[in-house]
């Protein structure tokens, strides 16, 4: 067993480092002369300079951030709503709707995004930036809500009685125990809001209004020509500096001091 | 009474804001759009001037019109074959990779490990996508390594094939296998297996008769998670596939965002209620052969 | 004068099942009043409702004389020691001690002077910046103990607090509790399944079962004089009974032949149960002529307790009698099992029980 066993180790760091390595690669042709696409010519900064100047490129970025922080805030707000909800209160139904609520994870994302499009269409209401916000919300909150009930479900009512024996209304038990005990939850669900949110294709594709772009658009845009626009190689690299960000933030939410 | 005295008091009134917000929500934006857009795909709203008017009258031409697409059921049946080979696939490669991770590996260095596996998915979708395009290229790495090692002397030309499609499919689903089945692996006892070991059980043995058993839901959830989406996928079609590639996602995104206009729409509708029927169906089916219940989260 | 707690005629149940049935219960101030009985005997539903936390279904709660039967939690003016403790895993000794004040709106220098003093009381001075994960088993149960009495409560309730403690520790915190209740004169309602913690910590004990009080008195009291069968079994190590008839006064007739009770006019042609404390049974030489009831047996097993000896002795085919012997001289011999031996008690030392 012990052979197995170095096998496995060999496997697991191997592919650990095999699904780094189109990210590399993508970083690595980014410093590429731009004349021969796929085989490294020459070093240049060039792709970055283009990258700077791209308004467009910006422009979606910040659309991006921006739509994915209200998204964020509003289902995670929804989520911890009904994650309260279904752990403390004993009602007809809860099943139903416990499971009623994962649906949106289930139902493929082109599903979603058509129904939501033929839906806001037919009610004559013009597409904008916000039509975007309702789809993703609509099943951000989804998971959301998964990984704070998980939490919740750990969570032992206990606290809170504790804090009313000490003479704190319910809403001061919630906002002084509840919730702080909550946040490595909220904070991990609204890490994955986010994500969601930020990198989503699909849905945002058919919702948006014409000309309106986030960065996953952006991307699509250049990359569905079928050439290989090395500004985007560029943007790789300043988006994987964010990525590793994210993952430090999630590294630390995710080493929480209790429970 | 204050304000503070009424919620206390009123259960109803509790229960509405916690449960009845979220869910008023889903349901204007979620489920209500799922019926019309269903309404719609029977060509129950007709398009007068600038304004929809219901129509209780269902037909089927939308339906009819989606069969008589040329190479529709060719699109069905590749879907299902991309996404049952993606599916084996994450399965195959994470499923030694998670247990390495959560039963052998150290526990103070899994966090890590997971991190290093998640951290991918915070770059964008469509750029890991758009990256396999320099390694599957016919002057890409996978090209230059088999000619190297000499498998190879005339360079293959993955772009555009099946083959291309299932790798990069397989690369981008991985993680939804791959969390599912760390979430049961890391939970596994190790004493389970010492026990089998008292009990004669060789190590294979244990493995077969306790921790694939065991690990069932986190397999079943996984294959779910990456097969339901993997059936209506479009944008690796698009970006690393051709002209045989297409899927149920690539039509039902043709007639949506290239053909639009009131039919395009309605055959996009009927594409995707198909697409969720066939799913629902593959699902039950899958779950019946393999057993056991699923369980999100 | 009122009464601390009184409870009258309170009923809770939970769907099918009926949790409390018909309590009543007045507990006096500065008493040490402990709930006894096993799990899901409805006790800790009982100092639930005390506390608020439970509404009763029938009932009325008093505290201190006055109807509280509706006022939330946050306005009774209790103090509660949780099973799990529920210490707030977000904040440190200090905080957590602090909190009951803070929501009181004390000024954070009355807290300091409030916390420095109650720290000194369960003896946690110079832990105030500790984290309760830093903690070991009896400091925490001594900070939910500060915690909650840190807003001078007129009743501390405490659900099973030492429950995860290891014996040692729980047996000095049964003295360390004791300690702090005299030492800050509150009325502690104590629930537990353990009876030992109730008997060393108790003025007074209320046994339950099945959601219905069945005998409430001081330690020596429920011991020497148990109710019922149930609260004999309960309470204490062990117990010896008979069934027999009781058909003349002080005489009860069993399979063993007659017994020789204490004459009492109430038990008079009923069924009855003749209970013998294991201690009160005399063995061997000490059966001298004098001792009211005799018997013969065989020593069926040996057991070496520590601070005494267990014998178990067959008297006829089915009937076992339990019986403590102190060794008080160390050249004692034990008595081997297989070898006959006379056990005997006097009349006084039996207990007579209607089922």
């Amino acid at each position: 067993m012990k052979l197995v066993d170095k096998l496995l180790k060999i496997y697991t760091f191997g592919i650990l480092g095999l699904i780094y390595v189109p990210i590399v690669v993508l970083i690595v042709f980014s410093f590429n002369e731009s004349k021969s696409k796929v085989v490294f010519t020459g070093f240049t900064l060039e792709n970055y300079y283009r990258l700077v100047g791209n308004f467009r490129v910006w422009e979606s970025f910040y659309n991006s951030i921006w739509i994915g922080v209200v998204v964020t805030v509003v289902s995670v707000l929804l989520a911890i709503l009904m994650a309260y909800g279904i752990t403390r209160y004993e009602f007809r139904g809860k099943t139903i709707i416990d499971s009623l609520v994962l649906v949106p994870i289930i139902i493929p994302e082109i599903v979603e995004a058509l129904t939501l499009l033929v839906f806001l269409v037919i009610l004559g209401i013009d597409l904008s930036p916000y039509t975007i916000i309702i789809g993703h919300v609509a099943f951000d909150v989804s998971f959301a809500y998964v990984v704070i009930k998980a939490r919740m479900v750990g969570y032992d009512p206990q606290y809170e009685e504790a804090a009313r024996t000490l003479g704190a209304d319910e809403l001061r038990a919630f906002t002084k125990v509840t919730l702080p005990i909550l946040a490595p939850g909220i904070i991990a669900a609204s890490l994955i809001a986010f994500l969601e949110s930020y990198d989503d294709f699909i849905k945002t594709f058919f919702t948006r209004p014409a000309g309106f772009m986030t960065l996953p658009v952006y991307i699509w845009n250049m990359a569905s020509r079928r050439g290989f626009p090395l500004d985007l190689n560029a943007l790789a690299t300043f988006v994987v500096a964010l990525a590793l960000i994210f993952a430090y933030i999630r590294n630390r939410v995710g080493k929480g001091v209790y429970l | 009474m204050s304000i503070i005295d009424i919620i206390r008091r009123g259960k109803k009134l509790k229960l509405f804001i916690f449960i009845g917000i979220p869910m008023i929500y889903l349901l204007i934006f979620f489920f209500i759009p799922f019926l019309i857009a269903f309404l719609y795909s029977l060509g129950m709203f007709k398009q007068v001037v600038y304004q929809y008017v219901f129509v209780p009258e269902p037909s089927l031409e939308y339906y009819s019109g989606l069969m008589k697409f040329p190479g529709i059921f060719k699109s069905i049946q590749r879907s299902f074959y991309y996404a049952s080979l993606t599916t084996l696939g994450t399965f195959l490669i994470s499923y030694p990779l998670t247990y390495y991770i959560g039963v052998k590996l150290e526990e103070k260095y899994r966090d890590l490990a997971v991190l290093i596996i998640f951290t991918p998915f915070w770059i964008n979708f469509l750029l890991r996508v758009y990256a396999m395009r320099f390694i599957l290229h016919e002057a890409g790495m996978i090209n230059l390594i088999l000619r190297l090692i000499g498998i190879i002397s005339e360079p293959i030309k993955f772009l555009g094939t099946d083959t291309a499609v299932i790798i990069v499919m397989i690369y981008s689903y991985l993680i939804f296998m791959v969390l599912p089945l760390y979430g049961v692996l890391e939970k596994l006892d190790v004493e389970l297996l010492e026990a089998a070991a008292t009990l004669g059980a060789t190590p294979f043995k244990a493995f077969i008769k306790i921790t694939l058993p065991l690990s069932l839901p986190g397999i079943l959830a996984g294959s779910l998670l990456v097969f339901i989406p993997a059936v209506g996928e479009f944008v690796i079609p698009e970006l690393v596939g051709g002209p045989n590639t297409t899927t149920l996602g690539t039509i039902i995104y043709s007639f949506f965002l290239r053909v639009r206009g009131v039919t395009g729409w309605g055959i996009g509708s009927a594409a995707a209620l198909i697409y969720i029927v066939l799913i629902l169906v593959a699902s039950y089916v899958y779950m019946k052969f393999v057993g056991g219940e699923v369980r999100l989260g | 004068m009122s009464y601390a707690v009184e409870l009258i005629n309170i009923s809770k149940s939970f769907g099918n099942v009926r949790a409390v049935r018909n309590v009543s219960l007045q507990i006096r101030k500065n008493e040490f009043f402990s709930l006894l009985g096993p799990s899901g005997c409805g006790k800790t539903t009982t100092l639930r409702i005390i506390a608020g936390l439970e509404e009763p279904d029938s009932g009325v709660v008093k505290l201190d004389g006055k109807d509280v039967t509706y006022v939330p939690t946050h306005k009774r003016n209790i103090g509660m020691v949780f099973q799990t403790l529920a210490l707030f895993p977000h904040m440190d000794v200090y905080d957590n001690i602090a909190f009951g004040l803070r929501m009181r709106n004390y000024p954070e220098s009355e807290i300091r002077k409030r916390v420095k003093e109650m720290l000194e009381i369960v003896r946690l001075s110079g832990l105030e910046h500790r984290r309760i994960h830093q903690l070991s088993g009896g400091q925490r149960q001594r900070v939910a103990l500060a915690r909650a009495l840190i807003v001078q409560p007129a009743v501390l309730l405490l659900d099973e607090p030492l429950g995860a403690l290891d014996l040692k520790i729980r047996q000095h915190m049964m003295v360390e509790l004791k300690r702090v209740q005299r030492e800050v004169g509150t009325t502690f309602i104590y629930v537990t399944h353990d009876q030992s913690e109730a008997m060393v910590m108790s003025d007074r004990i209320a046994i339950m079962k099945d959601g219905v009080i069945q005998q409430i008195g001081e330690p020596y009291e429920i011991y020497m004089k148990p109710r019922n069968k149930f609260v004999a079994t309960f309470i204490g190590d062990a117990i010896n009974m008979i069934e027999g008839d009781y058909l003349e006064p002080g005489i009860v007739a069993t399979s063993l032949g007659q017994i020789k009770t204490i004459a009492s006019d109430e038990y008079f042609g009923k069924r009855v149960i003749v209970a013998i404390r294991p201690e009160k049974v005399l063995i061997g030489s000490e059966v001298t002529g004098d001792v009211d009831n005799v018997f013969e047996g065989t020593v069926s097993m040996t057991i070496f307790r520590g601070a005494f000896i267990e014998y178990r002795v067959m008297l006829g085919h089915d009937i076992e009698f339990i019986v403590f012997k102190p060794h008080v001289g160390s050249s004692a011999p034990l008595l081997t099992p297989g070898s006959s031996v006379k056990i005997g008690w006097n009349r006084d030392s039996g207990i007579i029980l209607v089922e």
